[in-house]
């Protein structure tokens, strides 16, 4: 008697769940499939055409080549630096978010609570609302407009911390690092080579967080540099999107270099999903 | 800026430890003749071109340009930060309407000291009082927006048109192609550009702000006011023009398939006609605006002057790269192969003319410099602009958006930005008036 009701509700549950599911997709498909075809027109055919239907002719190869020619060939440039944010910020915050959640949950400290409440206090303060502080604290030690007023707030994470805390009381057993100790390691080399190497899904969850992170970072660039040197893509970009009215033309810039900004995501993501999933996974259920 | 001093920083080490290497030899003033590097900082189209120019043709200065978000999208208030935090550029672009809030704001140093004076008459009257504010001159015009008419000569001459002189010749113009040619239109009116909102208003004599007595007067809706937004209107209204964002899809589209004939706006605007619509080269011409009752007026739409902030490191230097800029035909030379915009100073439009037409076939042909040339000697003088332009456009533009295209929209747009401009001037201090 339930059986057909219990069957009749797991259909139409998998039918809204699916049309659910198709509709999200859709929706985050949109733009980029928006954008796959921009990049095959011409400046006149991005205006007058249909989004969604592909250029008369095919000027893909012509629009990369006048985007890395545009000013001078910096959206090269923009790219370099922003795998220098990127990379460099994450490692750093990983190793920090690593190091610091290692030791919250290893040891025993004078505070350990109060500190730890600073820290999860830090996840809920919005990262905007710190930049304008940040910039004046930067103008004071005379940092603003280098890599350094980009790269230094971006190395400490909070919620990487939370993490990496959440991580290593599930998967470093105490009786390890006890044992390694006996062994007669000192703390530093119990962390590189015991609990870095058992916490490394983690330290890649929390890598890949604060890389996507730093790469679509907008705010802190944007107040701290000016010279195009060492702006990031997305500032670069928006500046770009900006000046529209000064020279159209530079929609055309905009869209081609939004396609060529997603696609150093993609090479990072795609081989390293599968990975992170299970980074994900298992810091959740412990 | 930090960065270069820190590269300079960098470069003095290997430089001490040459010193010492060579303390017995003692090679005199080697780093005297180092040029000064001027950080100038600007959003506007052949920026890049004019710091080249000036850096092959100058050995003292060197001129580093750095492009900022445009003004109203973020450059301003980045100038007003740097400004506030000791770290102000050396040259900075300022477009006129914004020139009194940064003068409020004391952002700009007055270029008096730096003998600017006795360049006055080489501007048009209208153009010196946007940048003469308060008696002391705080930035030197580089191009101005004279209000011009481009119309397509192809399709005129098939339909049997004539540019219209007259605002009343235009609405009858615009009847004759809504009879005849369905679909197609005389021109669109812009919902969604408040400079060129002002540019029309002040063409037909209105006079939005008012420091006269002393105090900040508002007034988008007086009789030259009204006599311009219930024109339009009806236009709007009776279906003879669209009303829609300017150059946004539908706009773009009618352009280039020909079913919008006129695009009013100013010389810069050839520039951008021509990257929507490149296959209509030869098919455009310019004239001026057609005229109100009482005779041929202009308003202006955009143009930028170069001014120096306060906190400047090399103010001098900057007030050279500025007048050079303002004042030599090479500037414009230099600028003509990237853009169309008119050059502000008089005695630099002839060789304008000139540069224009033979570094762009798009706009040769067009009688361009004519236009331009008529409409910049007839700009009405007296107009002035608010101590908050970048809010005030914003709010026009979303005022214009909502408002136009519904019965009596440009008034109700124009009385509610007025309200809104008056509340928000008083709130931050200012006394205003009834």
């Amino acid at each position: 008697m339930t059986t057909p009701r219990t069957t009749g509700n797991r259909w139409t549950g998998r039918a809204t769940a699916t049309t659910l599911v198709a509709i999200a997709a859709l929706y985050t498909l949109m733009p980029l499939i928006w954008l796959l075809f921009g990049v095959t027109k011409t400046l006149p055919e991005l205006y007058a055409s249909n989004g969604f239907s592909p250029s008369a002719g095919f000027h893909v190869l012509g629009n990369i080549a006048d985007l890395f020619r545009q000013d001078d060939g910096i959206f090269a440039r923009w790219i370099l630096n922003t795998a220098v944010y990127a990379l460099g910020g994450a490692a750093a915050a990983t190793l920090l978010s690593v190091a610091a959640g290692y030791a919250f949950d290893k040891f025993d400290f004078r505070g350990k609570g109060k500190w730890y409440a600073l820290v999860i206090a830090g996840v809920l303060v919005p990262n905007t609302a710190i930049v304008v502080p940040l910039y004046l604290l930067m103008s004071n030690f005379q940092l603003t407009d280098t890599m350094w007023s980009v790269l230094i707030p971006v190395m400490v994470n909070p919620f990487g911390v939370y993490l990496a805390r959440a991580y290593s009381s599930g998967a470093i057993p105490g009786e390890l690092l006890e044992a390694a100790r006996l062994d007669g390691a000192g703390e530093l080399r119990t962390f590189f080579q015991v609990g870095l190497r058992l916490m490394a899904p983690g330290a890649l969850t929390i890598f890949l967080i604060q890389f996507i992170g730093i790469w679509n970072n907008f705010f802190l660039p944007l107040v701290m540099i000016t010279d195009n040197d060492l702006f990031t893509l997305g500032q670069g970009l928006f500046t770009w999107n900006s000046a529209v009215g000064q020279n159209p033309d530079y929609t055309r810039m905009v869209v081609v270099g939004s396609a060529v900004a997603t696609l150093p995501l993609l090479a990072l993501f795609i081989p390293l999903q599968r990975r992170w999933r299970a980074g994900m996974a298992e810091g959740s259920l412990k | 800026m930090f960065r270069r001093r820190s590269r300079r920083a960098i470069r003095i080490v290997p430089l001490l430890m040459a010193a010492l290497l060579l303390a017995s030899c003692a090679v005199p003033g080697t780093g005297e003749d180092r040029p000064v590097t001027l950080t100038y900082w600007s959003w506007t189209s052949g920026s890049q071109e004019l710091a080249d120019r000036f850096n092959a043709t100058h050995d003292h200065i060197r001129v580093t340009f750095e492009k900022v978000p445009a003004g109203t999208a973020g450059g301003y208030s980045k100038m007003f930060n740097a400004v506030k935090a000791g770290k102000a550029p050396d040259v900075v672009a300022v477009e006129y309407p914004q020139l009194p809030g940064f003068v409020t704001q004391q952002v700009l140093q007055p270029l008096d000291p730096y003998g600017v004076t006795d360049l006055g008459d080489q501007y048009p009257d209208w153009a010196w009082r946007q940048v003469a504010l308060g008696g002391q001159v705080y930035g030197l015009p580089m191009n101005i927006g004279p209000t011009v008419m481009f119309y397509r000569t192809d399709l005129f001459a098939e339909y049997g048109l004539t540019p219209p002189t007259t605002w009343e010749e235009f609405r009858t113009t615009a009847e004759t192609v809504a009879a005849e040619h369905p679909g197609v239109t005389l021109t669109n009116f812009g919902t969604n550009d408040a400079a060129l909102l002002a540019g029309l208003a002040w063409q037909a004599g209105a006079r939005w702000f008012d420091s006269g007595s002393g105090h900040w007067q508002v007034d988008a809706t007086d009789e030259a006011g009204a006599r311009f937004a219930g024109y339009w209107e009806s236009l709007v209204d009776d279906g003879l023009v669209t009303a829609r964002p300017t150059f946004a899809e539908q706009h773009v589209t009618q352009l280039q398939q020909g079913t919008s004939l006129t695009v009013l706006a100013a010389p810069w605007t050839a520039a951008n006609i021509q990257r929507f619509a490149p296959d209509l080269a030869g098919r455009w011409g310019a004239a001026p605006l057609p005229a109100w009752p009482e005779g041929p007026a202009s308003g202006n739409y955009g143009g930028s002057s170069l001014a120096v902030p306060r906190g400047a490191d090399h103010p001098e230097e900057a007030m050279e790269f500025i007048r050079w800029v303002s004042t030599s035909p090479d500037a414009v030379e230099a600028v003509a192969q990237v853009n169309t915009s008119y050059p502000a100073n008089t005695t630099l439009t002839d060789h304008w003319g000139t540069a224009i037409e033979a570094a762009n076939p798009y706009v040769a042909g067009m009688d361009l410099p004519a236009a331009a040339g008529a409409a910049a000697r007839t700009v009405n003088p007296a107009w002035e602009w608010g101590p908050d332009m970048t809010e005030g456009f914003a709010r026009l533009v979303d005022e214009a958006t909502a408002w136009i295209g519904r019965p009596e929209g440009i008034r109700t747009a124009l009385a509610r930005w007025q309200d809104a401009t008056v509340d928000q001037l008083r709130q931050r201090g200012f006394t205003v008036p009834e």
